[in-house]
């Protein structure tokens, strides 16, 4: 049986910040949609490159709330950078992120940013999809 | 309640209208709107009256200050005590703390006693017991609250104050046990003082993982390390309240009203029993309970819910653990907290509105005290501007209006009392469903507690989404801002190295034989914890306190107890 | 999946035998999706397989599998071992897609362990609840150099023989708290489980659940001179996890002494041989009878003529036949 190519996509975020709910949410909105999504939370970010790479996921969508979010992005940036990862991914970010992180992050080479009440899951998915 | 001629009346009116309705042509009338439903899913009629409430027991509403303190804890409250301010705040720096601290405090901020309050939200990595130079804690020190490993971080933040008048809470999450060793430990070696002159909330959050998604300790676990918590600082810290009736976390997690009074309600039961069997008396350990509930814009569904809480918090406590201690029966809300989930990151100034909203309901609910959030909460930690707002709500409705001349003015009121019995009963009602499932413990294990919770955010998520749930400003009557980007605070780069560099050194200076030996007691207390409760109840925190004074870090101390008793995610 | 550099198999294949784990990762989606291309990369794949000691774990959810596997895995990263964990998960039948990886829980253990491989599959379709393609994905880790390869499964029945037939040694992991679910795993235990874990030991009833389940290990009917074995552990508190692994090396010697271990392994490729020959032939046969003229006039003909469907299935299977010696045609 010839199998479709599926899309894998990293959900992913800190196991030391609380909020999970819309993450939660989007995991079973891309699994809706035909995608293989890999749930983890890291303790440390090198992780996420790690599991990114073995997992040879398309995109990788992290969520952040209280904590960590411009370091975070920026050591995943540097390493997918090294890994020579960063073309063939998609970064997508979202949670508590002001105007001006978001500025940063795209300059970062993120390439999407999803603030509060910017958009709804849906248009996360279509992101993601695109 | 009501005599029968009263009841006839009432009846006769109500067909009177129905009547004229249906005698009207058809045009004129409208038709009568669809009944509300409230958060907790109880259906509301358009207006009650005394029918509603006929078979009511006028012994459950009594008069405040009496058992079962539906009506509020005294018979009279704000007339002479105003409701407490306990805003909780926190900063990478400790320069910035104590700014804080002094502008609530110039402001007219008071807590209990007259207390300015220093409720501490803590960084990430200290709630999980990692120090500042631990791999993982790398971009999140002093990020969301303070730093806090050592001694030193203790003498840094408190060195120069007067902590009996302080109304400390530090809110460490996990990593409650060592980081008030560290406390007992500051305040016995460096400060040379007593004890039993603190104020302290130390606050028995083990339990977390029901409605957060970080790392924890398993479910019994969390009872026991509660119990440790509850326990050390009846025995030696007799001012402290180390019990916290958490509904905040909850609500804020997608439990509507009832859940959350239920889930936090079981919590405690469970809590209580399980110090019990190390001996405790429920007398003593339900008094050191203090509440924290979640507050909402949906103003009579929480009103109703306070007071459900109140009665059933003094009738469980009274039927089911015989306590007879008045301190103990009556359920002392002192940290409400406005809900962060009702505001939104548009047109931040609404916020305002929505939070003096709850506010009132707090008060019309008669609570001891409460945290008034702040209009930005929902992009920053709050700036002073902020915060200012949030003191004046509270000036301004203890001091400008009429709400604090009477106690319990809305108790009497056919739907606020009939809703508060509705409440007491759904609420009741999912006590007994956890029953029938085989008990807390194991709900909570299960992951069902959790379901439970996730399931409901995820509905009013959807309705948010959907735009069947409002948000003015932001899914109705939005209109494109160009507002100017508001003030966010980001902290100083350097707090994170500086706080590396200061663990580091701490751990170069000290006698490290002793130290060791400290932390060796600690995993063997650890252990004993793990293998032999209830029997070894009492043994950890004294432990934790010893390696504190000999120069453990927190992060020391917690790596000691996670490894020996499990850590990581459990529940489902 | 458009990857900006698109390598040759023969050149990922290279790349997999020098170490790159970017180019394992790759093969893997490579021979995940069952098309054309497969045959060619398992040609060159094949030869440097055939190393790896496959050791599958399975048992319903909530025992604590995915931490036991974790701690495992950490232990022979200690050991110097080169492990790799291939997960799977159910994928839904009506999208397609898969939650995967939700229980992997232990990072802490294994996050950034180099030379440990954890990758996560979707049963995608199969309703055995194990990919056809895990074999494969197997493979290639073998061929990466990895010593142990862990297949860890929900283990709701059918994938739970699924992976007997795949792996060398099997784990069956149990925990006490799951009522009447050990009866009826007990049953099943006994005919698939090389060894029985009985984790959380530490919680009520333990010791009870381990007595009778060692009484029933005892008596159970054996495959070959192998006594399936009871092992306790508290993954959580990595206890029990080295004498799980003194027995999986026990079971492992008894194989190899015995011969079994030989014999399992052809086993294993006749099984794949035979779902590979059915696959394709299931394949054509769905082309046949969604596309073939000569079988639309087929089934015509029964209402027609009044032919019985059971004589005339045995006329177009004749025509099936000629239609695949034509490769598919007519």
């Amino acid at each position: 049986m010839e199998t479709k190519t599926k899309k894998r996509v990293l959900v992913t975020k800190s196991d030391q910040d609380a909020h999970e709910v819309s993450v939660r949410y989007l995991t079973q909105l891309l699994r809706d949609k035909g995608m293989e999504v890999i749930f983890t939370r890291y303790a440390i970010i090198d992780e996420v490159v790690k599991t990114a790479m073995e997992e040879d996921v398309d995109v990788i969508a992290m969520s952040f709330y209280s904590s960590g979010l411009m370091y975070d992005t920026t050591r995943l940036m540097e390493l997918l950078k090294e890994q020579g990862l960063k073309d063939d991914i998609k970064v997508i970010i979202g949670g508590t992120i002001s105007d001006q992180e978001k500025k940063e992050l795209l300059q970062m080479g993120v390439d999407d940013v999803f603030m509060p009440g910017m958009g709804t899951l849906l248009d996360v998915v279509e992101c993601v999809n695109c | 309640m009501f005599n029968d001629d009263t009841l006839k009346k009432k009846q006769l009116l109500d067909e009177q209208l129905m009547a004229a309705m249906a005698a009207m042509p058809a045009e004129a009338v409208p038709p009568p709107p669809p009944p509300a439903t409230n958060w907790s899913g109880i259906s509301l009629k358009h207006s009650y009256g005394p029918d509603d409430i006929k078979d009511m027991d006028f012994q459950d509403i009594g008069i405040p200050g009496n058992y079962p303190f539906t009506r509020g804890n005294y018979p009279f409250h704000y007339q002479v005590e105003p409701m407490l301010m306990n805003q909780g705040y926190g900063f990478a720096t400790t320069e910035e703390t104590r700014q804080r601290r002094q502008f609530l405090q110039d402001l007219g901020s008071r807590s209990q006693g007259g207390l300015v309050t220093a409720v501490m939200t803590l960084d990430l990595p200290t709630q999980r017991g990692l120090d500042p130079d631990h791999p993982a804690a790398a971009g999140k020190v002093g990020e969301c609250g303070c730093s806090f490993s050592t001694l030193d971080d203790f003498s840094e933040y408190f060195d120069g104050l007067d902590i009996t008048k302080l109304f400390t809470a530090l809110l460490a999450i996990d990593n409650a046990l060592p980081i008030n060793a560290l406390f007992a430990a500051y305040i016995l070696d460096r400060r040379k003082e007593n004890l039993a002159d603190m104020w302290n909330l130390p606050c028995n959050l083990f339990h977390h993982q029901q409605f957060w998604d970080a790392a924890g300790y398993p479910p019994k676990t969390a009872l026991k390390m509660s119990t440790e918590l509850i326990k050390w600082h009846i025995d030696n810290m007799p001012l402290a309240c180390p019990g916290a009736f958490d509904g905040y976390n909850l609500g804020e997690s997608g439990a509507p009203p009832a859940m959350e009074v239920a889930f936090a309600l079981a919590h405690t039961i469970a809590a209580v029993e399980e110090c019990q069997k190390v001996g405790l008396d429920p007398n003593i350990v339900v008094a050191k309970y203090l509440g924290h509930p979640h507050v909402t814009q949906n103003f009579f569904e929480e009103v109703a819910k306070l007071r459900a809480t109140r009665r059933l918090w003094a009738k469980t406590f009274a039927q089911r653990f015989g306590c007879t201690s008045p301190d103990a029966l009556r359920h002392k809300i002192v940290i409400a907290q406005t809900a962060g989930t009702e505001l939104t990151a548009q047109e931040i100034h609404n916020n305002i509105i929505r939070t003096t909203i709850m506010a009132m309901a707090g008060m019309m609910a008669d609570l001891e005290g409460m945290w008034v959030v702040s209009y930005d909460e929902a992009i920053s930690i709050p700036t002073e501007e902020a915060v200012k707002v949030c003191v004046r709500t509270y000036q301004i409705l203890q001091e400008e209006t009429d709400l604090p001349h009477v106690t319990d003015p809305l108790g009497g009121s056919y739907y606020v009392e009939w809703l508060t019995n509705q409440m007491e009963q759904e609420i009741v009602k999912i006590m007994n469903q956890m029953d029938e499932l085989g008990g807390y413990l194991k709900c909570w294990e299960s992951g069902w507690i959790r379901g439970q919770i996730e399931a409901e955010a995820a509905k009013r998520f959807t309705k948010i989404q959907t735009g069947e749930s409002v948000k003015v400003g932001v899914n109705k009557y939005r209109v494109e801002e160009i507002a100017p980007p508001a003030e966010i605070y980001r902290r100083p780069i350097e707090i994170e190295q500086k706080a590396i560099e200061r663990v580091k050194k701490y751990k170069e200076n000290r006698d490290h034989e002793k130290v060791k030996a400290a932390l060796e007691n600690v995993k063997l207390a650890a252990i004993k914890v793990d293998k032999e409760w209830p029997s070894s109840g009492g043994v950890l925190m004294p432990a934790l306190v010893e390696a504190a004074r000999a120069g453990a870090t927190a992060g020391e101390m917690s790596k000691v107890m996670q490894e020996n008793l499990g850590y990581g995610y459990f529940s489902g | 999946m458009l990857k900006s550099e698109q390598k040759s198999s023969a050149d990922l294949v290279k790349e997999l035998l020098g170490g790159s784990v970017r180019a394992a990762a790759r093969l893997i989606t490579l021979v995940e999706q069952n098309d054309s291309k497969v045959p060619e990369i398992m040609r060159q794949i094949y030869p440097h397989s055939g190393n790896a000691y496959v050791i599958g774990f399975t048992g319903a959810p909530g025992a604590g599998k995915s931490t036991l596997v974790g701690k495992l895995a950490k232990l022979l990263d200690q050991k110097g071992k080169k492990v790799a964990i291939i997960a799977v998960d159910p994928s839904s039948p009506f999208t397609g897609g898969a939650l995967l990886g939700d229980r992997i829980r232990m990072m802490e253990d294994v996050g950034v362990k180099k030379n440990v491989f954890i990758r996560s599959l979707g049963s995608r379709g199969e309703m055995g609840g194990l990919s056809e393609a895990t074999y494969r994905v197997a493979n290639v880790l073998d061929a990466f150099g990895k010593e142990y390869i862990f297949v860890e499964t929900v283990g709701t029945g059918q994938a739970e023989v699924e992976v007997t037939k795949l792996a060398d040694s099997v784990v069956v992991v149990l925990s006490p708290g799951m009522g009447d679910e050990i009866q009826t795993l007990k049953a099943g235990t006994m005919e698939i489980g090389d060894i029985v874990v009985l984790n959380k030991a530490d919680q009520n009833g333990a010791d009870a659940i381990a007595s009778s389940l060692q009484t029933a290990l005892h008596w159970a009917v054996k495959h070959d001179t192998w006594t399936p074995t009871l092992v306790k552990t508290i993954a959580l508190k990595e206890e029990g996890i080295e004498e799980l692994w003194e027995k999986i090396e026990l079971h492992k010697d008894h194989l190899v002494n015995s011969g079994q271990l030989r014999i399992r392994r052809e086993k294993r490729i006749r099984i794949e041989i035979c779902k590979l020959m059915k696959d394709k032939i299931l394949r054509y046969l769905n082309k046949f009878t969604g596309e073939s003229p000569v079988f639309e006039q087929g089934i015509k003909e029964i209402s027609i003529e009044n032919k019985n469907p059971c004589q005339q299935s045995e006329v177009l299977l004749e025509s099936f036949l000629s239609y695949l010696k034509q490769g598919g045609q007519g």
